[in-house]
């Protein structure tokens, strides 16, 4: 019965539907920071990051991990202004990717000091429907472990060629941190793991036949 | 409802003892179980996170509960996945005003029962499985022989008993909750309670008078 | 007489929280979250109903409530008075001007669904222990790890895929890595946090 007029109501409501107006637009963003100074040029800064069209989940996330870490005011204002420019640097090496989760990766990419066109390699390394965000937290963790952003480039995006699955490419970065923090070095690390991952992989020829539909590497 | 008149009896005694004893025993025995109630509206509302704690929270009372309704981990464990499960894809009937514990322990009640129910077309015995060596102080033994005896009467008592006696005296809900999640009467509820104790008195005096 | 028999029972209680065997086992836990997260979800429809309440009414108050929606609805598409100017559409990709909505997924719906993963520090001594990271805006009130008996605290977090940064705050003030896993480095603020990597489902 009450499931019954619950029904009622809603398609009474649904006759006074509108137009298709903007149901989802958001007013300005506001956010938990004690100091009013900071706060208002905070938000400011996150606001015209989002005129750009730029996702603003990583950036309200950049400015409160500021608060939690007891940042000055100034600092978390640079460090939200230099993520939104990695983030607008990262759309246009990564296009026509657009998801947050690649836009972040990748900005994570360019903070660890991974050159541009290395995105660029990893997206065209994938049909374009596929997301590139792990291999792209791969190359980030691989740098972060003091091995060289070229070397880290090449194994994954021979990896991703030959159809390793995010999950065997995030193994790949797990291995290799494990073997690091147990003391091997960074640069054999990988390619111990590198070519284990690979020996999973079916031959070239038979991921060539069964790769998807799009743009495939040669 | 009127209030049951126990006059002198010794039930009314454990009642209040049981009033006096609950804030130390709920901080000494169920560290983090009294809930932010913000959790079930944020899960309601879709936040896996806060569902995630929601379990990590109420899974290990849900779980003790269980396992005193069914007497066995297996049947407990079911009873309690089944449980957290359904409230999941129940969430959107959860009034906002409402404890979410006494409508989890509902669920997590009538599982119980069913699964009885369902045992005891099977079996006439229930096992309550193997009390495990605590391994402790001097003086294990006689806890050992105790901890087995409560058990074993437990087992023993009707399944309204023991489940009205559980939620009062272990869980320590206040009765109106108890009909809440039970949907019995206040004067019956006491009536089980006190029925439950009289029976763990007359037959765990016995194992008193021995130590 | 009664004394004893009050101490009885509340020793019967006292067994039977304390029960051993009713400590839940992690692993179960898991699965069971892993369980619920991949099971399909009720219709947003059947959720949205039952959450909505609608106080009671009448078939005559239905009727002019219905009523008022028709002529509403008229006027606001525009049939009734001025014609709005036409909005634009939802588009798929980003939106410019207003705030953007959301980007349009790119990823397959395996590979973005979260994976129950487990924190776990050793500290016998806090009163609080949190989980802060990008996943929950640094919050710490967002997710607190569960105090063990044995002073480990822990806490299981669906995340999404990929390399995660993340730190433990102690008693709401001291921000601190996780001891059994890689540094993260911190650019931005110098305080560096750790790094798991979640792998997709």
């Amino acid at each position: 019965m009450n499931m019954h007029r619950r029904v009622i109501t809603l398609v009474a409501l649904a006759l006074a539907s509108v137009s298709p107006a903007p149901a989802f637009a958001q007013g300005p963003v506001v956010l938990r920071i004690a100091d009013a100074k900071t706060r208002v040029v905070v938000e400011r800064e996150i606001a015209r990051a989002a005129a750009r069209g730029l996702p603003l989940q990583p950036l309200i996330a950049k400015a409160m991990e500021g608060v939690t870490k007891q940042a000055t005011g100034e600092r978390i204002q640079v460090a939200v202004s230099l993520l939104a420019k990695r983030l607008e640097q990262a759309r246009v090496l990564l296009a026509p990717s657009t998801s947050v989760a690649e836009l972040t990766s990748g900005a994570d990419a360019l903070a660890i000091g991974v050159p541009g066109t290395m995105l660029k390699q990893i997206r065209a390394a994938w049909p374009v429907e596929r997301s590139v965000a792990m291999p792209l937290d791969v190359l980030t963790e691989l740098v972060a472990r003091r091995i060289p952003a070229q070397h880290a480039l090449e194994q994954i995006t021979a990896l991703m060629a030959r159809g390793a699955t995010p999950s065997q490419i995030a193994s790949l970065g797990s291995s290799v941190q494990a073997d690091v923090a147990a003391g091997l070095a960074p640069d054999a690390a990988l390619d111990v793991r590198a070519r284990g991952v690979m020996s999973l992989l079916p031959s070239p020829a038979a991921a060539a036949a069964s790769a998807p539909s799009g743009r495939r590497q040669p | 409802m009127g209030r049951v008149r126990f006059g002198d009896s010794p039930w009314r005694e454990a009642e209040v003892a049981g009033h006096f004893s609950r804030t130390s025993l709920m901080t000494d025995t169920l560290p983090g179980t009294s809930i932010d109630p913000t959790l079930p509206l944020r899960a309601k509302a879709g936040d896996r996170q806060a569902f995630a704690q929601l379990v990590d929270l109420l899974y290990p009372r849900s779980l003790r509960f269980a396992l005193h309704m069914v007497g066995n981990r297996e049947d407990a464990e079911e009873a309690v996945q089944d449980t957290f499960v359904r409230v999941y894809h129940h969430l959107g009937q959860f009034r906002d005003d409402a404890r979410f514990e006494p409508w989890l322990f509902r669920i997590l009640a009538n599982r119980c029962r069913s699964l009885v129910e369902k045992r005891r077309r099977h079996t006439t015995v229930i096992q309550y499985g193997d009390v495990p060596d605590r391994g402790g102080p001097p003086g294990t033994e006689t806890e050992r022989d105790w901890t087995e005896e409560v058990y074993r009467i437990l087992a023993t008592l009707p399944l309204e008993q023991k489940e009205a006696f559980l939620l009062r005296h272990v869980e320590d809900m206040a009765y109106e909750e108890i009909a809440a999640v039970t949907g019995v009467g206040l004067s019956a509820l006491r009536m089980r309670v006190k029925r439950a104790c009289d029976v763990l008195r007359a037959r765990l005096s016995e194992v008193i008078r021995d130590e | 007489m009664s004394r004893e028999v009050d101490r009885l029972i509340e020793r019967v209680r006292s067994t039977l929280r304390e029960a051993p065997e009713a400590v839940p086992d992690p692993r179960l836990v898991a699965q069971l979250l892993s369980a619920v997260w991949a099971s399909p979800k009720p219709s947003m429809l059947r959720r949205w109903l039952d959450a909505w309440r609608v106080p009671a009414f009448s078939a005559v108050t239905a009727t002019v409530v219905a009523g008022l929606a028709l002529f509403a609805g008229f006027v606001t598409r525009g049939v009734i008075g001025e014609r709005p100017a036409p909005e634009p559409l939802a588009a798929s990709g980003p939106q410019t001007g207003e705030f953007p909505v959301q980007f349009a997924a790119a990823t397959t719906i395996d590979e973005a669904a979260p994976v129950l993963t487990q924190f776990v520090l050793n500290d016998a001594k806090a009163e609080r222990v949190s989980l802060v990271g990008d996943f929950n805006d640094w919050s710490g009130a967002a997710t607190p790890l569960t105090r063990l008996d044995s002073g480990v605290w822990t806490v299981s977090v669906p995340l999404p895929a990929g390399r995660q940064v993340y730190a433990f705050l102690i008693d709401g003030t001291f921000l601190t890595a996780d001891p059994r896993a890689p540094k993260s480095g911190d650019a931005d603020y110098g305080r560096e946090g750790s790094v798991v990597m979640v792998f997709p489902r």
